[in-house]
């Protein structure tokens, strides 16, 4: 498979203090990658660097192999970008900013437009500036996906939409990624839709990539060993890869980095314990990360 | 045969992955007999599109239900319950399946300081009923 | 208006030094006015015109205070920030202050003026403010009005020897006066009302103002009022219909323009247009002309600084300043633009939008001097007075420019904001001087000035063409 994002030790700081650092992945073609990370993690900023909104201090970004920023007219025409702030010309009505938006792509879903135009109970003669913020998110999204781009690049896209909003726009998303093969990045803070369509995550902490794989492999890698000994517990236990610990005198909970690292028939026999392993939820393994 | 319809049920949020929780549902089925040997399995794109999940996660779960042996591929029809399950092993293929519910319950009798008598007592007269 | 009002709006950002500094410096300004008119004291007509320019600074500074007090209280949330209840009160007190310290200065300073007067001029000043603060275009198309209709009350006093100002009123003006102070007040009570503090507000994070002075919220973009919007909803309607506006990138700059200020040209336009074919219909227009035409033939030599100069250099002005909002547009439009633009690469993309840039802005410069040539061929001024008038309108225009550049520069501190202000003030003043002393050789200085303020705007341009889109 093509990769439609190359990122190679991306860095970039703002006033001295570094935002990024030394960032390498790839995104094939066809898949859906969530990007998971507290606030001030570097998200927004790795988006926009992806399409070349903020220029990289070291390393290379491509898209298409076209180098960042000099992207050609054909490859701009490829990628649709919801920011997070949805960035509208407020004075317009709906319908006037769809035919302006429309006048600059050489493709345009006329009918998907339509459907969710409908499907989303937006007036297409209303005023922007007079509808409401997940108005205006749903507004942003359909005109990022109307041109059909290949790539789709959404910065907490349903940060402000309702469930039922959220879940329609999750289908369509799908949609898109099953007929048209669209690849879509995107960040976001709700771990369960995350879960739903994504099936890579890339999960940043502090400006660099903590992990970036499969959901699945993620979710069964990590996991909480749950330890109440008939005895005392040791000071130190012997577990490989812990990420957080919680100990009493008799009960121990560790979340662990991989959990088939880790024995537990002999840790159970050497500590004289019982032993419960707890599936942690992406949530989960989230908190655990940042605590 | 025409395509049955089967109702899954996903919990994104749990500690469990999507594709297990749909790997586990399916062998349930399978076991009780609710999908029918030759029953043909709603297509990736259908269950993916429903459940609002990515196709991925559905067509693995598939690819691993038919490495199990549980599912068959067709060529041009998609997925079929497989004809040839030895009975014999479904006994303790079953009783697999309720390890997670067994685990669940010793767990939360524990908690509930609930002895290994009283709860085998408590199992043995509700399995009468 | 637009862009002196940002002016004031950064000189008055916060900091309690930059408030008594400028409190101080108005306070001077109108102490030295009013000084320099005593020394050469000509009876009455001297006076008014004094008491006209009190009543210009006067409005123009309440027109910056009110604007701000505006703010501070549309905003759905301001009330949460740290010194929203000093900052009201330091506006109001500073509205109080400036409509009350600068005319009795300028009476107190030439002895003159009856209570009537002073009384309706405190009014008129009082019943601006509340207006501005409610919507600063009314505010300043108000004070336009008034400037103008003083203008012609002078005309007349001048013409009929031994009256006064007000004397052509054909109401009394005490009941004016009591008229627009109750007017005021239920206006602002309503205003409150709807507005102010106490008024139920909404959850949802949206705020009509999100000026510099206000709480920054996730809606940087946001116009501030009705009259924008709708100005540039028919300017875009109009622009499509003539195919005029044919060209994406007008439309995303466009979408951020302030334009009040390109309503109060565009009035002053229609009334200098209509005075120039329709003379008896226009009345104000007269006046206007009237008040040039006396002083083209009179007092062109000798002439001390008087109305007409004086209004000559407000027009000069609000003619003259660049309009600000064509650049703090320009980082959203390329935001905005960025993948929509089909032009290949990134150096294209940045030459490509500064190029429409520079296009509206020789537009905005073309159409300002077109207005003020308009206005010096009617007062059929010659000479230097000309020459000095027209170097004077570009070194304006590229010294405003230049301080619009800076404005928008996220990474320019304070200081320089605060620096860059106090020459705006100082070359205003330089202009009034220039205009009472005037020479040819003051015509070469300006046009030297603005040499230097356009290349320094080229070394901006440059600059911005290398910057990243996002440049924070």
């Amino acid at each position: 498979m093509q990769n439609i994002i190359e990122v190679t030790q991306l860095t970039k700081s703002f006033k001295g203090q570094t935002v990024l650092n030394d960032i390498s992945f790839a995104v094939p073609k066809g898949s859906v990658v969530g990007l998971l990370g507290s606030n001030g993690a570097g998200k927004t900023t790795l988006l926009q660097s992806i399409i070349g909104l903020h220029l990289a201090d070291q390393g290379k970004v491509s898209i298409c192999g076209e180098y960042v920023p000099n992207l050609s007219a054909a490859t701009k025409q490829k990628i649709g970008y919801v920011s997070q702030e949805s960035e509208l010309l407020t004075w317009m009505t709906v319908q006037q900013i769809i035919d302006y938006t429309r006048s600059f792509y050489t493709r345009w879903n006329a009918n998907l437009v339509n459907f969710l135009i409908n499907d989303w109970a937006l007036n297409s003669s209303q005023k922007i500036h007079k509808l409401s913020t997940g108005q205006r998110q749903k507004l942003s999204i359909i005109l990022a996906i109307a041109p059909e781009p290949d790539l789709l690049i959404l910065d907490e896209p349903v940060a402000s939409l309702d469930p039922i909003s959220r879940r329609k726009f999750i289908k369509t998303l799908l949609e898109l990624n099953t007929n048209d093969a669209q690849t879509v990045v995107f960040s976001t803070h709700i771990t369960s839709d995350l879960e739903r369509i994504a099936a890579e995550v890339l999960l940043l902490k502090d400006g660099s990539i903590y992990f970036h794989g499969d959901i699945d492999e993620l979710k069964e890698k990590v996991a909480k060993v749950h330890i109440v000994a008939n005895q005392k517990l040791p000071n130190q236990l012997n577990i490989p890869g812990v990420i957080n610990l919680i100990k009493t005198e008799h009960q121990a909970s560790v979340t662990v980095e991989n959990i088939n690292d880790v024995n537990i028939d002999q840790l159970s026999e050497q500590l004289d314990a019982n032993i419960r392993i707890e599936p942690l939820s992406l949530d989960d393994i989230f908190v655990e990360l940042h605590s | 045969m025409t395509e049955q319809h089967i109702s899954l049920e996903i919990a994104p949020s749990s500690g469990v992955p999507i594709y297990r929780q749909i790997i586990e549902q399916v062998r349930r089925m399978v076991a009780s007999k609710q999908l029918k040997p030759g029953a043909e399995l709603p297509s990736v794109r259908s269950v993916a599109q429903s459940l609002a999940v990515n196709p991925m996660t559905i067509s693995k779960a598939y690819s691993l239900l038919e490495a199990e042996g549980v599912l068959q591929r067709q060529r041009g029809k998609g997925m079929i319950v497989s004809s040839n399950l030895p009975e014999s092993q479904s006994e303790d293929q079953r009783l697999h399946l309720l390890q997670p519910a067994i685990e669940q319950i010793i767990t939360e009798a524990r908690q509930l300081e609930i002895g290994r008598e009283t709860l085998l007592k408590e199992i043995k007269a509700r399995y009468k009923e | 208006m637009r862009s002196s009002f940002a002016v004031f709006n950064v000189l008055l950002k916060n900091s309690g030094l930059v408030i008594f500094l400028t409190a101080l410096a108005t306070i001077l300004a109108t102490a030295a006015f009013a000084g320099f008119f005593k020394e050469t004291p000509k009876p009455n007509n001297q006076a008014i015109v004094l008491v006209v320019q009190g009543l210009i600074i006067t409005m123009s500074l309440l027109l910056s205070w009110a604007q701000r007090f505006g703010k501070l209280i549309r905003s759905g949330f301001n009330h949460l920030k740290v010194g929203f209840n000093q900052s009201i009160w330091v506006s109001l007190l500073m509205m109080i202050s400036v409509f009350l310290l600068i005319p009795s200065f300028t009476i107190m300073a030439l002895g003159f003026g009856t209570p009537l007067q002073l009384s309706l001029v405190v009014t008129i000043a009082v019943f601006c403010t509340i207006i501005t603060i409610i919507s600063s275009i009314a505010g300043a198309i108000l004070m336009a009005s008034t400037v103008l209709y003083l203008t012609t009350e002078l005309a007349r006093v001048e013409k009929n020897p031994g009256s006064a100002f007000f004397d052509f009123l054909t109401i009394n003006p005490y009941f004016i006066l009591a008229f627009i102070l109750v007017l005021s007040l239920i206006i602002l009570q309503l205003y409150i009302q709807t507005y102010g503090p106490n008024r139920p507000r909404k959850r949802t994070a949206q705020t009509e103002s999100n000026e510099e002075i206000s709480l920054r919220l996730k809606k940087p973009n946001a116009l501030t009022s009705f009259f924008d919007r709708g100005w540039i909803q028919v300017k875009y309607q109009i622009g499509r219909r003539l195919g005029a506006i044919r060209n994406a990138k007008d439309i995303a700059l466009l979408s951020g323009q302030y334009q009040t200020i390109a309503i109060l040209r565009g009035v002053l336009l229609l009334t200098f247009v209509t005075g120039l074919f329709y003379q008896p219909i226009n009345e104000i227009v007269i006046g206007f002309i009237d008040g040039f035409q006396n002083h083209a033939s009179a007092v062109e030599k000798e002439a001390p600084v008087n109305l007409v100069q004086f209004l000559l250099v407000m027009l000069l002005s609000v003619l003259a300043s660049y309009d600000t909002s064509l650049l703090t547009k320009v980082h959203f439009a390329q935001r905005y633009l960025w993948l929509k633009l089909p032009v290949d690469g990134f150096s294209n993309f940045k030459r490509s939008l500064m190029a429409t840039v520079l296009k509206s802005s020789l537009v905005e410069v073309t159409i300002t001097f077109l207005i003020f040539w308009l206005i010096l061929r009617q007062s059929s001024l010659t000479g230097d007075y000309y020459w000095v008038l027209i170097s004077g309108f570009f070194a304006f225009k590229f010294y405003s420019a230049f301080m619009g550049v800076l404005l928008i520069r996220s990474k320019v501190s304070h200081l320089i904001y605060f620096l860059v202000t106090l020459g705006y003030g100082v070359f205003f003043a330089a202009i009034l001087y220039l205009t009472a002393t005037i020479e040819f050789s003051d015509s070469l200085v300006l046009s030297g000035f603005s040499l230097v303020m356009l290349m320094i705007l080229g070394v901006c341009i440059y600059r911005f063409s290398r910057q990243s889109i996002l440049n924070t």
